[in-house]
């Protein structure tokens, strides 16, 4: 934390005198408690807006304004009169109550921990110069605490130097097998063999080992400035460093379900990544144009987790190849670097021409591993495959990825107003993707091409799934290439708007989007857009918007296995499975629903009805049907939610809303095991027999409601917010036979459903505050929180050995608390 | 069907046709706007009430165009602001906080007041009150009458389009070079609709509500609702908004993203999922969103659906992707599955997002 903060203190003053209000990826600062960011926490100002209105004040939509929050007065300096300046000071004590105080779900992204709160803030200002400078803190010292500091000339330069941490907590139950948590190498804890241990001894060191935490906390700390040397011009350049640094659940397998067995694992978490950007932007009356460079570059100071394998498995054969350690790449380093220009053009007032032109490039380098981390010799019926020739950077053709993904980024608008009440426009977008990776596994040493599957755990039970290539064996079929999967688009949009009359406009489009895929199921793609709006706005009663968009995608052929290429069946010499040819890649009547034809229905209304003069009624809703075209995959969507909201404002001083929200998701999924064998990929063939088909659903249904109220009486003011969520997800399933699952499974034991994954959420949040004195305010909060989860996933999982799988006993954390806080604050 | 060769030839024109559009602009810079050698119109009165007609389109006079009778540049600040010609004189500050006291008060806090007030950089900028709402002597005749004076709230007589354009006439390019044809604009959304800037209602942005993401959710329900799921990003929790991901402002794409693309956009918090990955993970490559939702799902992780229906949407390979798994496959079913508990398919398959191993052709390392 001190190395962040001196960190940001150095951006800060090494900075010139800038600022930019458009940071991506900081939209903040707040926390829990503070959610807006905004400081210090004041009351609402009684007098309203005006008094001159008679009642409220509405947004031309027809959305009620708030009331305004009442500003603290500032005070002229003595000793130099210039300067005028207000601050702020709070503090309180903070106290979380109930069973589950600690839950992860309770404290996800959130610092309700019990003890001491502090915030603080100023802002002074030179009322002769309009030199500026303010800063503030909230939850200082608290996992989600912030800090930001701005010095600027108003109108003219802003510097910003900011410094926000996020907490993600995913669990206070892990219960590690392994020592070394936190750092790349882990190690069986004592009792434990590995590659040898029993279910039995999993149990019981898992039972005897405490429970630790999982969590990341985000850091990031930056700097933005901006310069106006007149209305014209704006500069600017922003910089920021985010560190990520903990721990968070993972998996990995040493081979095929019921064979050697699954572990859960833990983690490190070094990110950092180191974000600039930079431009120019002009701002003229008829011609504006925006130039900007942006770099983001990722580090991660783990690039791969070793860690030793319980040995858990289901090998009928004493004598197979049980791996002792697994290694597993991590996120590798990576450097971004995006060149954007922007444009618009006012030709006349009939015309205008915007336009934008990027180019990105993406990178990374790293080192590569070893293929395995394992050592030994896998003896197999007709191979032998030495890990020793494997386990060293010799194994690799090249000692690093050498990955590279270019990107360009066209887009040209065409705006014509060809009659006061009739415009039209034209857009074309072109985006060009170009995957430059070349990879080849290839082993010098051995001369085979291919890895080492799961650090050699395949290779015992399914010789032909090693990861080598054995030319002499039928069926070697190996990926022995990357797959430079890149995606092209080149879009073109007419579209045109009617001003029917003063209040109402219809708007029309449509759209083809030619769609280019390198090494997908379809090659080349359309997507038929077309879309009407109608908006009537300005009515006494207020506004409403109705919209209707219809897709379609069509494409070239579809194709089940566009890979051949990139496998070893492909390379002269290979000899297949069978005479007849390899197993059947995919189910060939399977569409996969990202590039397959789809045709889209989208609905979308709303309405702000002004029921009287200080009552809002906001009915909304959309509907979205997707329909795949597709006997297996994806088959459909639907989805649709409706909004009601009330937005009733008694007073200047008194304020009640409340809203509902149903949602509804539904979709479907058909496919067929392939229990067969051949080359047939048809669907009612002798791979993929109708016998073994299922089909599966997954329907959602949510509802939220939630309420606010609002009084201010005097000295005093009171503020309750409450939120319910519920959820519920049933996933049902039907199947022709038992040949669509394990056949060791019974219809009974099978079922027809999981159970339902539900979710239900209250939060209810009551303060209270007093204006003591005009400098002297406190505030009481009391706050109720209550999250229930239960997820299928993971009913009945605990820590340690479940068949010949290992696991971290990381599981939903429900939870009942309560908090309850009382703060001081001056003002002066 | 167009094959990737044939799109070379539309491209290149486009390309070419877009550069040079840039490359004009950097290079008109510093030329005189369009229709320097003609009159510089002066503040006038909007001829029709309540016409929403589009910017310029041969329609009454906008209300607000540029001071200056010449091309010369604005006078500085020091210098005695014109007044306007058609009978319309501005009344001052003073004169309209003789009334609108509160509003004064309230506004005189904010970012525009402090700029107007200690550095306006124009003349217009030293108008104060009357550099948004137009010359005020209209309306001191007769405040009843709402076509006197430019406003911003429901019961304004000015159209919307004019509305935007006031604010535009400071706040154009920058953030906002595409607002024109942007959804919201096509949807006569107007400025004063997200943004208040007569008061404090919040910290950032000078948003009508009391956080961007609150103003955001005054129109967009579903996607309040949708951040209270079971999973969701911390935007409920203060530490993202809105903003971080979409410019409401307008941008090149459709859903107002902040990026090119949706990959690129996630990427910018999400770095470790950038790659370049030596083996690449097709549909995530793709589009995140075919397995994500970001404003919330009932699903761990922001997943769209649970898994391993997910992953079983795509794979039916040989081997076990397309088994179905069931109730017998729980923990303390007669088949307790990896396939199924806990991470289900990322059990095995943990490198999902891509890998940069050797041995990571199928993303188990």
């Amino acid at each position: 934390m001190r190395r962040r903060l001196l960190l940001l203190a150095a951006t800060f003053l090494a900075t010139p005198a800038l600022a930019d209000t458009s940071a991506t990826g900081y939209g903040g600062p707040g926390n829990v408690l503070n959610p807006s960011g905004l400081g210090p926490d004041r009351p609402r100002d009684e007098d309203g807006l005006s008094p001159l209105t008679d009642g409220t004040s509405r947004s031309p939509t027809g959305l009620l304004y708030p009331i305004p929050f009442r500003t603290p007065e500032m005070t002229q300096s003595e000793s130099d009169p210039d300067w005028w300046s207000s601050g702020w000071i709070e503090a309180g004590l903070l106290g979380t109550f109930g069973q589950d105080t600690k839950s992860a779900m309770l404290n996800e992204y959130g610092d309700w921990r019990s003890g001491g709160v502090l915030n603080f803030g100023f802002l002074a200002e030179n009322r002769v110069t309009a030199l500026y400078l303010s800063a503030q803190a909230e939850n200082v010292g608290r996992s989600d605490q912030f800090y930001q500091v701005k010095i600027g000339r108003y109108g003219v330069f802003d510097l910003t130097a900011y410094y926000d941490s996020i907490p993600h907590l995913y669990s206070t139950t892990a219960k590690s097998l392994w020592d070394g948590v936190g750092t790349d190498t882990l190690t069986l804890r004592q009792g434990l063999t590995p590659g040898a241990s029993t279910a039995a001894q999993v149990n019981a060191v898992a039972a005897a080992v405490g429970a630790s935490d999982l969590a990341v906390t985000r850091e990031k700390a930056g700097t933005s400035a901006t310069w106006s040397p007149d209305k014209n011009w704006e500069l600017f350049v922003k910089a920021s460093n985010e560190w990520r640094t903990g721990t968070q659940p993972i998996s990995a397998t040493f081979g095929y379900p019921f064979q050697n067995g699954a572990t859960q694992i833990i983690e490190p978490i070094h990110y950092q990544t180191v974000d600039v950007s930079s431009g120019v932007r002009w701002k003229g009356d008829n011609i504006q144009a925006n130039l900007t460079y942006s770099g983001s570059f990722f580090r991660n100071g783990s690039d791969s987790l070793t860690w030793q394998n319980p040995g858990l498995n289901n090998n009928p054969n004493p004598n197979s190849f049980i791996p002792t350690v697994g290694q597993l790449s991590l996120p590798p380093n990576n450097d971004y670097h995006t060149l954007k220009g922007d444009f618009a053009w006012v030709v006349s007032p009939d015309l205008r021409i915007a336009g934008s032109l990027s180019e990105s490039l993406m990178r990374q380098n790293d080192n590569l591993l070893a293929p395995t981390a394992d050592s030994g010799v896998i003896e197999g019926a007709a191979t032998r495959i030495n890990l020793n020739q494997w386990n060293t950077a010799a194994a690799l053709v090249r000692p690093s990825a050498d990955a590279a993904i270019d990107i360009f980024n066209a887009f040209a608008q065409v705006h014509y107003t060809v009659s006061p009440s009739v415009n039209v426009s034209f857009e074309l977008r072109d985006r060009d993707e170009k995957d430059l990776t070349n990879y080849l596994a290839y082993n010098p040493q051995t001369g085979q091409l291919g890895y080492i599957a799961i650090d050699g755990g395949l290779a015992a039970f399914n010789p032909a799934m090693s990861g080598v290539y054995e030319t002499t064996v039928a069926g070697s079929n190996v990926q022995y290439r990357n797959m430079p999967f890149a995606n092209s688009n080149l879009q073109m949009t007419a579209s045109g708007g009617w001003r029917i009359d003063n209040h109402l406009k219809l708007d029309l489009s449509l759209s083809q989007n030619e769609i280019d895929h390198t090494v997908r199921e379809v090659p080349n793609a359309d997507d038929d857009i077309a879309k009407i709006s109608l908006a009537a706005t300005g009515y006494s009663w207020g506004t409403a918007r109705l919209s209707y968009q219809f897709a379609r995608r069509t494409g070239s052929d579809y194709e089940s296995n566009p890979y051949t290429p990139y496998y070893t069946a492909s390379l002269p010499g290979y000899i297949p499975a069978t005479p007849a040819g390899d197993q059947a890649f995919a189910l060939a009547d399977l569409r996969k629903f990202d590039v397959a034809n789809r045709t889209e229905h989208k609905v979308r209304a709303q309405t702000n009805e002004i029921l009287a003069d200080d009552l809002d009624l906001q009915v909304g809703g959309d509907a979205t049907i997707e329909d795949y075209d597709a006997q297996y995959g994806l088959k459909s969507t639907t989805s649709w939610d409706a909004t009601t909201s009330l937005n009733y404002q008694v007073s200047n001083a008194t304020s009640l809303t409340g809203y509902v929200t149903w949602q509804t998701q539904n979709r479907g999924v058909a496919n067929i095991n392939p229990i067969g064998t051949g080359p047939n990929p048809a669907a009612g063939g002798p791979v993929y027999p109708l016998a073994a088909a299922w089909t599966e659903t997954v329907g959602s249904h949510d509802v939220t409601f939630g309420a606010t109220f609002r009084h201010s009486w005097g000295a005093f003011q009171f503020d309750a917010d409450y939120t319910f969520t519920h959820s519920d997800t049933g996933v049902n399933y039907t199947f022709a036979s038992t040949a669509a699952f394990f056949s060791l499974l019974t219809p009974a034991q099978a079922g027809s459903a999981f159970p339902d994954i539900t979710y239900d959420a209250h939060t209810l949040q009551a303060t209270l505050r007093w204006q003591i004195t005009d400098t002297l305010s406190t505030r009481f909060l009391y706050r109720f929180d209550y999250e229930q989860l239960d997820d299928f996933h993971y009913t009945g999982l605990t820590a340690g050995a479940i068949s010949n799988n290992t696991y971290l006993g990381v599981v939903p954390e429900n939870f009942v608390a309560q908090t309850v806080g009382m703060f001081v604050q001056y003002a002066f | 069907m167009a094959t990737p060769g044939t799109l070379m030839p539309i491209r290149f024109p486009i390309v070419l046709l877009a550069a040079l559009m840039l490359l004009s602009g950097v290079a008109r810079a510093g030329d005189a706007p369009f229709g320097a050698d003609l009159p510089k119109p002066v503040f006038t009165q909007m001829a029709q009430a309540g016409s929403d007609a589009p910017f310029g389109a041969g329609l009454p006079k906008p209300i607000f165009t540029h001071m200056e009778q010449s091309a010369e540049p604005a006078p500085a600040p020091a210098q005695q602001p014109q007044q306007p010609d058609d009978g319309l004189f501005f009344v001052g500050q003073e004169t309209c906080a003789t009334c609108h006291q509160s509003e004064a008060t309230n506004w005189a806090h904010t970012t525009h007041a402090k700029v107007f007030n200690l550095h306006p950089r124009d003349a217009r900028e030293e108008k104060n009150c009357e550099a948004c709402h137009g010359p005020g002597s209209a309306h001191v005749e007769d405040p009843s009458d709402m076509t006197k004076i430019i406003s911003f709230s429901h019961k304004s007589k000015t159209p919307i389009s004019a509305q935007n354009e006031q604010c535009l006439t400071c706040h154009k390019g920058g953030q906002r070079i595409f607002w024109h044809d942007s959804i919201h604009e096509q949807n006569k959304l107007a400025c004063s609709d997200c943004h208040n800037p007569m008061g404090t209602f919040a910290a950032h942005g000078l948003t009508a509500k009391d956080s961007i993401s609150q103003t955001c959710f005054g129109c967009h329900k579903e996607q309040h609702a949708e951040f209270g799921k079971r999973s969701h990003m911390p935007l409920l929790e203060g530490k993202i908004t809105c903003t971080d991901c979409h410019n409401p402002h307008g941008s090149t794409t459709p859903p107002l993203l902040k990026a090119d693309s949706i990959n690129e956009l996630c990427y910018t918090c999400h770095a470790d999922k950038r790659g370049p990955f030596l083996f690449e993970h097709a549909p995530v490559h793709e589009n995140c969103l075919n397995c994500h939702n970001p404003h919330g799902s009932n699903f761990e992780n922001l997943l769209t659906t649970p898994r391993p229906v997910l992953c079983q949407q795509c794979h039916s390979q040989d081997g076990h992707p397309a088994q179905l798994l069931t109730m017998g496959n729980l923990p303390h079913g007669p088949m307790p599955d990896p396939r199924l508990i806990a991470t289900s398919c990322q059990t095995c398959h943990v490198n999902i997002h891509g890998s940069n191993d050797p041995s990571g052709s199928r993303f188990e390392r």
